[in-house]
């Protein structure tokens, strides 16, 4: 079910308005970062289509590729001496990955294990093997420059995909760009990803904070009304700052109330002091625009000091086992009612407990050994799909080379298994760039005397705005 | 005339609330500068390691009371008893071995053992969340609005002001607290007299290992969940509440600990041109003023030199 053509319509507008202002505008502190995280659920693999049978690197006949909507990639550009079938042995894709293995948000640093799981268990692409070659960046973007530069220097990558962190992520931009080497599905929703016409070589997959922040706002407005009461928290880096950017444009124009605002050191132990003072607002509403530990810390402090509000999480934190189960285990039923915008099949969530994804998942991690509720290596193996399809979908169709895989990333149409049904995965370069754009509001539904929890749907409405968004230059 | 500007929150609810914040995360930071104390009244060496000792023995308790079912307290106190042995060892092998005056080889040491510590904790236990069950009941002593008393808070407040009384009996009515004493005051003339140093000085590592552990055994129910990240930042306040109230006195050191946790909780909250976001700044510029101004701390002695 869609939700109404007057809330799309609002959101569309306002998205676009918003985007369009965020490539004109001073986005300084944004455009140079964003912390981020990661998606949590659990992707497919059942989408890994039929093997593909073409081995010819992509034609290049006079060396661009349009990328749709008038963005092009050039490969004249390159530096001398630049290969597009680097890092392509003859069994083995090398694909790179920097993440935060350590630091406040060392608990996505199962992703890439979970990625690799999703390629040891899929079949060979091209008659070749996928390999993630992974380093520890700490979740410090200079440490992430260091790992790529090592990596292009020695690992012999062919692409890197879903380096975490939007400042991470914004540090190696320009480098990569430059050396013509495809970065990935950044595993952030910094707006700034979708950028073809600039970008060519970079592309983002999470729902962006934009879009999230907007579609905050309009269900605020429609399921509470118009005058309901907000406090917010955010992360004090460019991720929640893009957070509150855009959900302070949005808020006034949908007769939302702000009564309180804080922002958070992303290392400190606790945000315990923010909360308390955003507490004593007694907004009817309290938006969690932080990631990793904060998250659960955010929530288990507001309902430590009794404030009943509808609390509304970021997607980053939608992984259960991850933050939401230890919470639980420290205050049991604290995070019983929690909200978020789900934009995948939650392995927890009885609704999908036949569904054919989830239960490879879970099968194929568990023979791994992991258990498939904690950790992040079901968001990694979730990721997987995404690089998977467009890895089979270059191949297929014109061979594999770098920069046929950014040709098939910013053309795809597509289902993937790990999203909510109804929704669709397509890009057209600068007319559509952004990968995943809908989602469903869900509660977590983890009260006092439960064992584990599961995302539930609040509407069972997919609030899908897909195609709407353009891209960031407008 | 310049008038600042300034505007300080008045609810006296919130008010109440920041200052039970306040006490319950900064008699935490006290606990750990406390551990600090220990070490630096024997040896003059910040040890930068203390947070990753207590760490380990944060991480042991979980695996004795979660991974094997054992009751919280039990799983503590068995913490404690190891990483007191461990830190004993590790005063034997790797800080023995240096030469005691020079304090700089020392201090990179630790900073190797921080490392090292964290390391070793994540690849042991994954970075996985998890949560560390109170030693405490849940529930509130009482509540009005948005201020809570909760019962762990309130028995992490006395259990830590327990822990600084035993230190001082332990010190002042005890025999290897004598000679810890001698050894701190002086250490040519606590051999002279036939103490021994290094006996001593591993008993020192020892307790602060203990104290740092029961720190965070208190400190981290408080914060929710567990993460090997989680006693970074919290170091960097039980350093400035060392700083603050004198980095050889144990009283001083819980006492500056709960006046920053304090200043973290009411001060940075309560002024509205203190941005909340600077509250670990707020601890570095306690650090700061307290060297600049009172070098000793409020209750450290100064150093007096003969001419």
């Amino acid at each position: 079910m869609k939700r109404s053509k007057r809330c799309l319509g609002l959101i569309a507008t306002a998205l676009a308005f918003t985007l369009i202002a965020a490539s004109c505008g001073d986005d300084g502190g944004e455009a140079s970062t964003a912390t981020t995280a990661a998606p949590a659920t659990t992707a497919d693999a059942g989408t890994t289509t039929a093997a593909p049978t073409t081995t010819e690197a992509a034609p290049v006949s006079d060396g661009t590729f349009d990328l749709g909507g008038g963005a092009v990639l050039d490969t004249n550009e390159c530096p001398s001496g630049w290969d597009d079938t680097q890092g392509l042995t003859d069994d083995e894709i090398r694909i790179g990955i920097s993440l935060p293995e350590s630091g406040a948000l060392a608990g996505f640093g199962t992703i890439a294990e979970g990625m690799q799981i999703f390629f040891d268990n899929a079949d060979p692409i091209d008659g070749r093997s996928v390999t993630i070659v992974s380093r520890d960046d700490g979740y410090e973007s200079g440490r992430t420059v260091t790992n790529v530069g090592e990596m292009i220097d020695t690992e012999n990558i062919f692409a890197f995909s879903h380096i975490l962190g939007s400042p991470n992520n914004l540090a190696v931009r320009d480098t990569l760009n430059e050396e013509c080497i495809p970065q990935l599905y950044n595993a952030t929703g910094l707006p700034n990803w979708g950028d073809p016409s600039n970008f060519p070589w970079t592309i983002g997959q999470l729902l962006n904070y934009s879009t999230e922040s907007l579609i905050w706002c309009d269900y605020f407005a429609s399921e509470f009304g118009e005058g309901t009461t907000v406090a917010a928290l955010y992360a004090n880096n460019d991720f929640g700052k893009s957070y509150q950017k855009f959900f302070e444009q949005c808020a006034p124009e949908l007769g939302l109330e702000i009564l309180a605002t804080e922002l958070h050191d992303p290392n400190a132990d606790t945000v315990q002091p923010e909360v308390t003072t955003l507490a004593a607002s007694g907004a009817d509403i309290f938006v969690v625009g932080t990631t990793g530990a904060s998250c659960p810390r955010a929530v288990g402090g507001a309902r430590g000091v009794g404030w009943g509000a509808t609390i509304m999480v970021s997607s980053t934190c939608q992984n259960i086992g991850l933050f939401w189960g230890p919470l639980h285990s420290q205050a049991a039923g604290a995070a019983h009612g929690i909200q978020i915008i789900s934009t995948t099949k939650d392995i927890g969530d009885p609704r999908w407990a036949d569904d054919p994804w989830v239960m490879k998942v879970r099968s194929e991690l568990e023979a791994a050994g992991i258990d498939p509720d904690a950790g992040a290596q079901q968001t990694g193996y979730a990721f997987a799909e995404q690089l998977d399809h467009v890895l089979r979908e270059a191949a297929a169709n014109g061979g594999l080379g770098r920069a046929n895989v950014m040709q098939a990333s910013w053309q795809q149409n597509w289902e993937a298994q790990n999203a909510l049904p109804g929704s669709t995965i397509q890009t057209d370069g600068a007319n559509d760039a952004y990968i995943v754009e809908a989602g469903e509001i869900s509660m977590l539904n983890l009260p006092p005397d439960a064992e584990a929890g599961s995302w539930v749907a609040v509407t069972g409405e997919l609030i899908d705005v897909e195609g709407d968004l353009g891209s960031f230059a407008g | 005339m310049f008038l600042l500007a300034v505007s300080i929150d008045t609810d006296p609810e919130l008010l109440l609330a920041r200052v039970l914040d306040g006490l319950r995360f900064g008699s935490g930071y006290g606990a750990l500068a406390l551990a600090l104390v220990m070490i630096y009244k024997a040896t003059g060496v910040l040890n930068f390691a203390q947070g990753e000792l207590a760490l380990l023995g944060i991480y042991i308790a979980w695996a004795f009371s979660v991974g094997w079912g054992w009751p919280i307290i039990v799983a503590v106190i068995l913490a404690i008893f190891i990483t007191a042995t461990l830190a004993a060892g590790i005063e034997r092998t790797i800080i023995r071995p240096f030469d005691p005056s020079n304090h700089l080889p020392l201090v990179i040491v630790t900073l190797g053992l921080f490392l090292a510590i964290n390391s070793f904790v994540a690849v042991t236990w994954t970075t996985d969340l998890k949560a560390l069950p109170s030693m405490f009941p849940s529930g509130n002593v009482f509540a009005v609005g948005v201020a809570h008393l909760t019962w762990s808070g309130l028995g992490m407040f006395i259990t830590v002001f327990a822990m600084l009384g035993a230190v001082t009996l332990l010190l002042n009515r005890t025999k290897i607290g004598l000679a810890f004493r001698a050894v701190s005051s002086n250490i040519e003339s606590a051999e002279l007299v036939g103490i021994k140093v290094g006996q001593t000085l591993q008993f020192g590592w020892a307790l602060a290992a203990a104290i740092g552990t029961l720190a965070g055994a208190l400190l981290v129910p408080e914060l929710q969940v567990l993460d090997p990240n989680v006693m970074l930042s919290t170091l960097v306040f039980a350093f400035a509440g060392a700083a603050l109230g004198g980095l050889d006195s144990p009283k001083g050191a819980v006492i500056g600990g709960i006046l920053v946790g304090l200043i973290r909780n009411v001060v940075v909250q309560s002024v509205s041109f203190i941005p909340s976001e600077l509250s670990v700044g707020a601890a570095v510029f306690v650090i700061l003023l307290v060297l600049l101004v009172k070098p000793s701390g409020l209750f450290g002695s100064s150093k007096v030199v003969r001419v």
